[in-house]
């Protein structure tokens, strides 16, 4: 009787688990799932999406917002990565020694990640005279922001990485006699592979959220140099060409996917690794 | 024999004085607000800020609009996000990493694509201007259950298939194994979630038209005419919470983040 009723109890247990399981999925779909669909639908429309995405690639705007994104990752990602990855050995080797300064100072890198982008735009008004911040050189303020904001998140991601590096493999290179920390980094840099890869992944999506103080500080119609994808979508919406908006957000979509595909393809297959 | 200093000399040092100047930026910027907030020009006094905590009602009502609107999306993201990961967890199927792959494009995705469909849909269900649409989609981003996914990959499967065998029902080894494994992810996922709520801009500009609505985050580019002063202790204020909670929580913030790539 016992044993019959502990069976009972898992099955119950499983149909509890199924039905609030559908609350994040039905969620995720409404809101998300089936948006993306209603882009791909809409941009399909006219033509078989002949004429949208036609409309797309004769828009001026489109290629501005196109090449000024690319031309900000470039630049951006790697600046950061190699700052944020200086900092991390910095940090390992001021943990290693046991020094607390190291170990309290820490968090404190954390602090620009957490200021909200209002208030950053406010400084930087109060700061900059009107005439910089409408012209191109605003770029560079945002590049500042840019690494400001996000080197204590990336620091700690690939401090991460190099904690997870297996101790015996530095003490064998050390002991066959790898010199200087130079010859380390051919050992060291391939273990943290997978952690530079999420770390360039969420630089990436670093520089889409930098928009928003973009936004903040130079409204609708920002200089060219740093007319961003967001801007087109939003100036767009104002303008009601709702074909373009959608026929972008599949642009994106793909794009977006191709970098997850690559940076992730050999991971989900050769180590059985997510991330 | 033990190398002492580093190998790498003149570019530890670089980093070093880079980090230290890291600092020192956050350092001069809060400085800066701070300052700004007391008054320069008639001397140091505190009376902006009596005049905007005694003076000015709205902003009591921006801050519990944020307020309201950061902690129902914590609360939203955290049921959904520890019920998502879990039973993707829990379950492997035939499309898992496919459909892990598609949250991770979710999550990635900056607003500004999806958010002419999605403005469609809160319109549908009639929650334009009203605060559910600015949390309910929040409360579904799929960050929540990518991040908790991947601390539970840390806890060996075995005990799962263990607990299985003696014949623990789901919500048994969701308790007492996953959950408590998880704990530095799940107040990760708090802190991160509540630092991005609170600082939400284009969604409430687009969605709520009410200005009694509004969130402190998108008050302040309406109070064109404040003075710096005034606008430098609003910002303050609007700063504090987040400050504070950071304080409260860095140890596993910077454990969190730290963990948060799985290596096998």
């Amino acid at each position: 009787m016992r044993r019959k009723r502990i069976f009972n109890r898992k099955q119950q247990d499983k149909k509890i688990i199924i039905l609030l399981a559908l609350i994040p999925f039905v969620g995720i779909s409404l809101f998300y799932l089936f948006p993306i669909f209603y882009s791909i639908f809409v941009s399909l429309q006219e033509n078989r999406g002949g004429n949208t995405y036609w409309w797309l690639m004769k828009s001026e705007a489109f290629w501005l917002a196109m090449q000024n994104t690319l031309l900000t990752v470039v630049t951006m990602v790697p600046t950061l990565l190699v700052i944020s990855m200086g900092l991390a050995f910095v940090a390992e080797a001021g943990i290693k020694r046991k020094s607390r300064w190291w170990g309290a100072t820490l968090v404190l890198h954390m602090i620009p990640f957490i200021i909200p982008s209002t208030i950053i735009a406010f400084v930087v008004n109060s700061l900059f005279d009107n005439m910089w911040i409408q012209s191109s050189k605003v770029f560079w303020i945002l590049f500042v922001i840019y690494v400001w904001k996000n080197y204590g998140y990336c620091m700690l991601i690939l401090l991460g990485g190099i904690r997870n590096i297996p101790q015996e493999t530095l003490e064998a290179a050390r002991v066959d006699g790898a010199g200087k920390a130079r010859i380390l980094f051919r050992i060291m840099l391939p273990q943290m592979k997978t952690f530079i890869s999420f770390c360039i992944v969420m630089e990436i999506v670093a520089v889409f959220k930098l928009f928003r103080e973009g936004y903040l500080l130079c409204g609708d119609y920002p200089n060219i140099a740093v007319y961003f994808i967001q801007n087109f979508i939003n100036n767009s919406l104002y303008a009601m060409s709702f074909e373009k908006i959608s026929a972008m957000a599949v642009v994106l979509i793909l794009v977006f996917s191709a970098i997850i595909y690559a940076l992730y393809h050999s991971e989900l297959r050769g180590e059985s690794y997510e991330a | 024999m033990k190398r002492k200093g580093s190998n790498g000399g003149a570019a530890y040092l670089v980093f070093q004085i880079v980090g230290i100047v890291g600092i020192l930026a956050t350092g001069a910027f809060l400085l800066y607000v701070i300052w700004q907030s007391i008054g320069m020009e008639g001397g140091v006094t505190v009376d902006h800020y009596w005049e905007l905590l005694l003076k000015t009602p709205e902003y009591w009502v921006f801050f519990w609009n944020s307020f309201k609107i950061s902690f129902l999306i914590l609360a939203g993201t955290l049921t959904v996000a520890l019920i998502g990961a879990f039973v993707l967890y829990r379950y492997r199927f035939r499309g898992s990493n496919l459909l892990f792959g598609l949250l991770v494009l979710l999550m990635l995705m900056p607003y500004q694509v999806l958010m002419l469909p999605q403005l469609l849909m809160i319109h549908k269900f009639q929650l334009f201007n009203h605060l559910a649409g600015v949390i309910l989609p929040n409360v579904f981003s799929s960050f929540g259950i990518v991040l908790l996914l991947q601390y539970m990959k840390k806890i060996p499967f075995e005990s799962v298939e263990a607990a299985q065998v003696d014949g623990a029902g789901d919500i048994l080894i969701f308790g007492k194994i996953v959950l408590p494994q998880i704990k530095e992810g799940v107040i990760t996922l708090a802190i991160l979630n509540l630092v991005d709520t609170w600082n939400l801009v284009e969604q409430p500009q687009n969605i709520l038209t009410d200005s009694r609505l509004y969130p402190l985050s998108i008050s302040f580019s309406k109070y064109e005419t404040s003075s710096i002063e005034a606008l430098s202790a609003g910002n303050l204020i609007f700063l504090l919470p987040i400050i504070l909670l950071f304080f409260m929580g860095k140890d596993y913030l910077v454990d969190g983040i730290s963990n948060t790539v799985v290596k096998k």
